[in-house]
Parts: structure tokens; sequence; C-alpha cells
């Protein structure tokens, strides 16, 4: 007798098969709720909003520590997520970017550029301290090659592949994060 | 009224390999959910996993 004609091993087939789709399923949607509930981001998923740190509020720091750092954390004010995301240090501004913005997955996977663009007040974490910034997405001019350049000194060629090109063609997304009261929530140039 | 010849014909009753169905997803869930919470390692390894895989398929 044919063993796919019996009606209990298609069963426990279909079974296992459950099994094993749910147990990923399961795992992805834990970290994703446990991120969620955190105060920062885990590596994938975004995390709850910024609370624990100083906040920082006066005169510009001197960004130059920033060249040092490796990851910060980034929340929105709307919606109120974080996520960890690199940043480059130029001419003592700062600036993140957002890379994969060319396809399908890369914007479903990268919502939070586009909800930049639309509301820029930000707040990032960085070295344990909080500061409220405006995100601006900068898409041309002469500040783009070096902070791309930046970039690339700092993460490697392999990593941070994008060029002034690709910030141009909208396939990789560069902000500016400017001072909140610069006035210049969501804004490009 | 008619009847059935012969006696009446009844369908196993498979209640119980359905609950212990359930009771194997159940405990699926709960062990998934509690490793991935508390094994150190383990939400790390899904989420480089993961990065890796979306870093793949979105460039």
């Amino acid at each position: 007798m044919n063993i796919l004609r019996r009606p209990n091993f298609v069963r426990n087939l279909l079974r296992v098969i459950g099994v094993l789709v749910l147990i990923p399923v399961v795992a992805l949607g834990t970290l994703a709720i446990s991120a969620r509930n955190s105060d920062g981001p885990s590596v994938v998923f975004s995390g709850g909003p910024l609370v624990a740190g100083e906040l920082v509020t006066g005169p510009e720091p001197d960004w130059s520590f920033a060249r040092d750092v490796r990851t910060i954390e980034l929340q929105l004010l709307e919606p109120p997520r974080s996520r960890l995301i690199w940043i480059a240090e130029h001419e003592g501004k700062i600036y993140v970017e957002s890379a994969y913005m060319g396809g399908l997955i890369g914007r479903l996977w990268k919502r939070w550029p586009s909800q930049a663009e639309r509301d820029g007040r930000a707040i990032m974490r960085i070295a344990g301290k909080r500061y409220e910034r405006t995100l601006v997405r900068i898409m041309t001019g002469a500040v783009v090659e070096g902070v791309m350049a930046e970039y690339h000194r700092k993460y490697g060629s392999g990593l941070s592949a994008a060029t002034p090109a690709d910030i141009e063609a909208g396939t990789t997304w560069l902000f500016e994060l400017a001072p909140r009261n610069a006035n210049l929530t969501g804004a490009t140039r | 009224m008619a009847f059935r010849a012969g006696p009446a014909e009844r369908k196993p009753d498979r209640s119980h390999q359905v609950k212990r169905g359930y009771w194997i997803i159940g405990g699926v869930i709960i062990a998934v959910v509690l490793i991935v919470l508390f094994v150190p390692g383990v939400g790390n390894y899904i989420e480089s996993t993961l990065l890796g895989w979306l870093a793949r398929t979105a460039s």
C-alpha cells in the first residue's frame, strides 16, 4: 500500500510541518513583542520609547565623539518606536542613513525613513544620554560626498557601500540629525 | 419509516487525538517563548540570522 494513501501519515506529516512553521513564527513574534515593550530597540526589531538616560538640552555638543560610536538608538516621536542605527559625524553635524530603500522588501523592512519624512521630530540616545533632534532628509549637495566618505571610513566599504548617486536616486536615504529648534521638521534639502 | 439493516455505524472517537494535538502545539509555543526569552544567546542568534537574510534579500 502506498504510504501517502494512509490518512494517519498525511495527518502526521501536516502536523510536523505545522510545528516546524510555528517555531520560527513564535520565536520572531516573541522577539518583536519583547523589543517593542523595551526601553530601546534590539538588533532587528524596533523598540519602545527611549526613557532612560539624561536628556541633554542647551547648546550643541561637540559631536566629534560620535566618530567612535558605532550605533545609536533613534526614536521618532510619531510613532514612538526606536531602532538601532549607524551614525556619521561630518563637519560638526551628525547624520544617519537608511539603505535598501530601492526595493519592496527594504521599504517594508524600513518604514522609519518615510515616517521621519512626515514628522522628523526624534530623540536619540548616544552614550547613555538622550538628545532631542529633528531629522532633515538630505538628497543633494556637497555635504553628501563628505558624509558618505565618513560612512565608508567608519563602517568599511563592504558594509556601507552607498554612494552620493544612491542618495540622489533615493535607494539610500540620508538624514541630518539637526537640533530640535531648527524648525525643519520632516523637511528635505 | 425506513431503518438501516445492521448495527449503527459509529465514527471513531478522535477527540483525544485532537486534544493531544492542541497540547503539543501549546507546549511548543510555551517552550519556544521561554527559550527565546531566557536562554542566553538564542535571541541574538535568531536576530543576526534574520538580519543577514534581510540584508541579502533587500540588497
